[in-house]
């Protein structure tokens, strides 16, 4: 009955799918994934989801030039509302944020809460931790990696679960 | 001899005494037909053991086959649609009946002394049913039993002191999946329902001893048998009937062609006309957007929790709920020496006040949800947005937070409709199996949706993409979206790309933007077709007679080469070898000059259409289109090379970088993309119209056609 017996998504930094940071529009959050070896219980999925985080540039990117050592340029939110643990969606009109759909918890692009002294959200939206660092497998490209970590709902602290 | 039978069976069991004692019970007053609800209860709950054990004869808890199974109950499993639909409308029939028989107490004043344990242990039943809804509907491993269940659980974990405890311990581990099943599975067809029997058999024993409470001005005794039996049994038919109505009636999605062989087939197979319960699309973490909502009779609490905001939540998750079973269990204490009227009046005054509550907040979920009446909810509660409140004042502000509702509840309106497409073709894909890794992967790999989004933002920020007319649409009504030509999508128009008239029109006018227009390093066939225009020119002022009869030869040519270039995608044995045999000469001389088909004409400076509009020369063109079979020459020049397309590759299998920069000789580094081997056939599939699920793995396969 020991629940330590079964492993979470891996907390290292993973590359994210389905997002061309060299694209990115300056304040439009696009929706990546990522992916990881995940074990459940007895099942080993190779190369599963193992959540979606929200991806939003600060300002315009000089050039083609990544933001490699500018820890301001990004920021990467995961998708789970801490709330209750919904999946928190981008209004239709970007630059104003986003509603989680379960509770109506709504959040500003930069991930803060509205209203905060009514707002059912404990906290703002969860930051990941990320990088931009050179594909080990090919030097000339370069990804976007995100640390992701899941956190207790409904706690007004950040706090992970393992 | 029969009666001596039972004489027999009698002396060795004593059958009749218990007999007599279960049906011989006194009713004072006289049988009613508001004693029935107990019954009713009772019958539904033996009717959720049956079809419960029906369904754990062919369910299966885990991560990768909960959903699966239950798809073949519900799909291809003789009634199970039936069964599993008494089931799931049965504890929805038990929530009602509950409030019904809690109501029916109350009134009568049946929880107060000498009643009071058996109120308790009524209450402890209600509690049990609950548990039975939350953790049942978790089974099918579906979208909405995932979702719901995060919350529910994301609740169980804000329990104070405990909570973290009790949500690891629920769930198995720190994450939802394959113990969080097995665990929900023992607690739904183990403890609970054996908490459940033992309590049943407790709370008749009590009401047994205790007897119908009757109205004060009653009078007489009468025997439970037979007029309180028959109205019992004529009440749980009725019941039953009602049931089997909205089973019936049907809340699943139908299996599209659903042809059945005879009577029998029909409706043993009927969930594959939509009757029964609802499947949902399979539980898959990587989902954009879920509208999460609970079972109907959870929605109360659901709506609870928008009230309380950050670290107050557990007043509405924890707090409330308790408090108000607390004053249940209370009730019967107001019943002692003097105080009984009063308590009485109390307790229906309590009951009554909290089946209202729970029906306002139930109707104020569901109307939050509805954009006509999403405004309206925004009026009555009137939450202002601070912000706005302080920008343009109190009345501006409701005005917006109206406003706000009314968008909210059409974005969730539009994300359910998406929801119940996935469902509908998650359901249609799985007819022909679940893959080994389980039921999320048939919407993560369906070529119509999954591998249409690829195009759509992968191929379609260049190419445009016009479906045929029959399958122009949205694409949660399971057709094909155009993206219609525009500055960006310069690229040749690929939604009949491949087909004899696409062929055609392009050998008709190569410039025209739906085929080469927009790509000015395309240039050889518009050399080519500026020749055949200036032939024909010359040809019409020597002789304009034998001209258009040589224009219409050449023409009735190209035809025949369309038609001929256009089997080349089909299997040799399927095409047409009568036309093979002219065609091949013509498109020797036509086109041989830069082309080849399989050694036919030869040519080598333009694509080699060996294979023509196959999957392979798609996947070829993904691949490597700075292949020297593909178009490699464009890509030798450096200058010409912005607008080219792009080599898309799987980053992540071993060696792909490798044979990229093989097959794709001067191909620039940002002009490789990353696509996944999964994603690249269900766009592959999604162009060739083939829309059955791709299958992970090497090599990529699909169920059988």
């Amino acid at each position: 009955m020991d629940p330590r017996n079964r492993t979470g998504p891996s907390g290292d930094f993973r590359a994210v799918d389905g997002v061309t940071v060299r694209d990115l529009q300056p304040n439009v959050p696009v929706q990546g994934t990522l992916r990881s070896v995940r074990r459940d219980a007895w099942t080993l999925y190779p190369n599963d989801v193992i959540g979606r985080v929200w991806i939003i540039l600060k300002k315009p990117l000089a050039g083609t030039a990544l933001p490699v050592d500018d820890p301001t340029a990004l920021e990467v939110f995961t998708t789970i509302c801490p709330h209750l643990g919904c999946s928190v969606n981008l209004n239709a009109n970007p630059s104003t944020g986003f509603t989680c759909p379960c509770h109506a918890a709504q959040y500003n692009l930069d991930g803060s809460r509205k209203n905060q002294a009514t707002s059912v959200a404990p906290r703002g939206m969860d930051a990941l931790e990320w990088k931009i660092e050179a594909d080990p497998g090919d030097p000339n490209r370069q990804l976007l990696l995100v640390k992701f970590q899941s956190f207790k709902a409904g706690a007004a602290q950040k706090e992970e679960v393992k | 001899v029969i009666a001596s039978l039972f004489d027999w069976f009698d002396r060795r069991t004593g059958y009749r005494k218990f007999v007599s004692v279960m049906l011989l019970e006194e009713i004072p007053g006289g049988a009613r037909w508001r004693y029935v609800w107990g019954s009713t209860l009772v019958f539904v709950f033996s009717i959720q053991l049956i079809t419960g054990i029906l369904l754990m004869t062919a369910y299966s808890p885990g991560d990768t086959t909960a959903w699966a199974s239950v798809h073949f109950i519900q799909y291809q499993m003789d009634f199970g649609w039936l069964i599993r639909g008494l089931h799931h409308f049965g504890s929805q029939t038990m929530m009602v009946l509950i409030a019904l028989h809690m109501l029916q107490v109350v009134i009568a004043g049946a929880h107060l002394p000498p009643r009071e344990i058996n109120w308790w242990l009524g209450l402890a039943l209600l509690s049990t049913t609950f548990g039975l809804g939350l953790t049942g509907y978790l089974l099918p491993w579906d979208q909405k039993g995932y979702w719901a269940t995060r919350v529910a659980t994301n609740i169980a974990g804000s329990t104070p002191v405990i909570g973290d405890f009790l949500k690891k311990l629920i769930l198995g581990g720190p994450d939802y999946g394959n113990h969080t099943l097995t665990r929900f599975f023992a607690l739904h067809v183990g403890i609970l329902p054996f908490t459940m029997i033992v309590l049943i058999v407790a709370h008749l024993y009590v009401f047994r001893r205790q007897g119908v409470t009757a109205p004060a001005r009653s009078e007489g005794v009468e025997m439970f048998w037979p007029r309180q039996a028959f109205y019992d049994m004529l009440a749980s038919l009725i019941v039953f009937g009602v049931m089997l109505g909205i089973v019936i009636y049907g809340h699943g999605n139908a299996i599209d062609n659903f042809q059945p062989d005879n009577i029998y087939d029909k409706w043993a197979h009927a969930g594959q006309m939509g009757l029964g319960a609802n499947l949902d699309a399979p539980a898959d973490r990587d989902t954009q957007n879920y509208p999460a909502r609970p079972e109907w009779y959870f929605l109360f609490l659901f709506q609870l929790l928008k009230y309380f905001p950050g670290e107050q939540e557990v007043i509405g998750t924890f707090v409330i709920p308790n408090a108000a079973m607390a004053v249940l269990i209370l009730l019967p204490l107001l019943g002692y020496g003097a105080m009984r009227k009063f308590g009485h009046a109390v307790g229906i005054i309590v009951m009554v006040a909290l089946l209202l509550s729970a029906a306002a907040l139930t109707g104020m979920a569901l109307a939050a949800d509805s954009p006509e009446w999403a405004p309206k909810v925004a009026q009555w509660t009137g939450i202002l947005d601070e912000n706005d409140a302080k920008e343009h004042g109190a009345d501006k502000a409701r005005e917006l937070a109206q406003e706000r509702a009314g968008k909210e509840a059409q974005e969730f309106t539009k994300i359910v409709h998406t929801a119940e497409a996935n469902a509908r073709r998650a359901v249609n894909l799985a007819m022909a199996g679940v893959p080994d890794q389980g039921a999320r992967i048939l919407l993560r790999t369906d070529p119509l949706t999954r591998g249409q989004r690829t195009f759509q933002m992968t191929c379609g920020s260049c190419h445009a993409f016009t479906p045929h007319a029959d399958e122009k649409g949205k694409i949660e009504d399971g057709k094909i979206e155009e993206l219609p030509r525009n500055a960006d999508r310069r690229a040749s128009d690929l939604g009949d790309w491949g087909s004899a008239a696409w062929i055609r029109g392009l050998l008709d006018n190569p410039s025209d933007p739906k085929y080469f227009g927009g790509m000015e390093q395309l240039s050889g066939m518009k050399k080519w077709k500026a020749r055949i225009v200036a032939a024909r020119e010359k040809l019409r002022k020597k002789d304009p007679g034998k001209a258009e009869e040589e224009i219409q030869a050449e023409e009735k040519s190209f035809d025949q080469i369309a038609t001929w270039l256009a089997e080349q995608a089909l299997p040799e044995d399927k095409r047409d070898k009568k036309l093979h045999e002219t065609a091949k000469d013509l498109f020797a001389d036509t086109c041989g000059s830069c082309h080849t088909v399989g050694g036919i004409g030869g040519g080598d400076t333009a694509p080699n259409l060996t294979a023509y509009g196959s999957a392979d020369w798609i996947r070829g063109m993904i691949l490597a289109p700075a292949h020297k079979s593909r178009y490699g020459p464009l890509y030798e020049d450096p200058e010409k090379l912005k607008g080219l397309m792009p080599a898309f590759f799987n980053a992540e299998s071993p060696g792909a970088l490798q044979a990229l920069r093989e097959r794709n000789p001067g191909l620039p580094d940002n002009m490789v993309m990353q696509l996944s081997h999964t994603d690249r056939e269900a766009v592959i599939r999604f162009m060739k119209r083939d829309f059955r699920v791709v299958f992970g793995g090497e090599p990529i396969s699909a169920a059988p056609k």
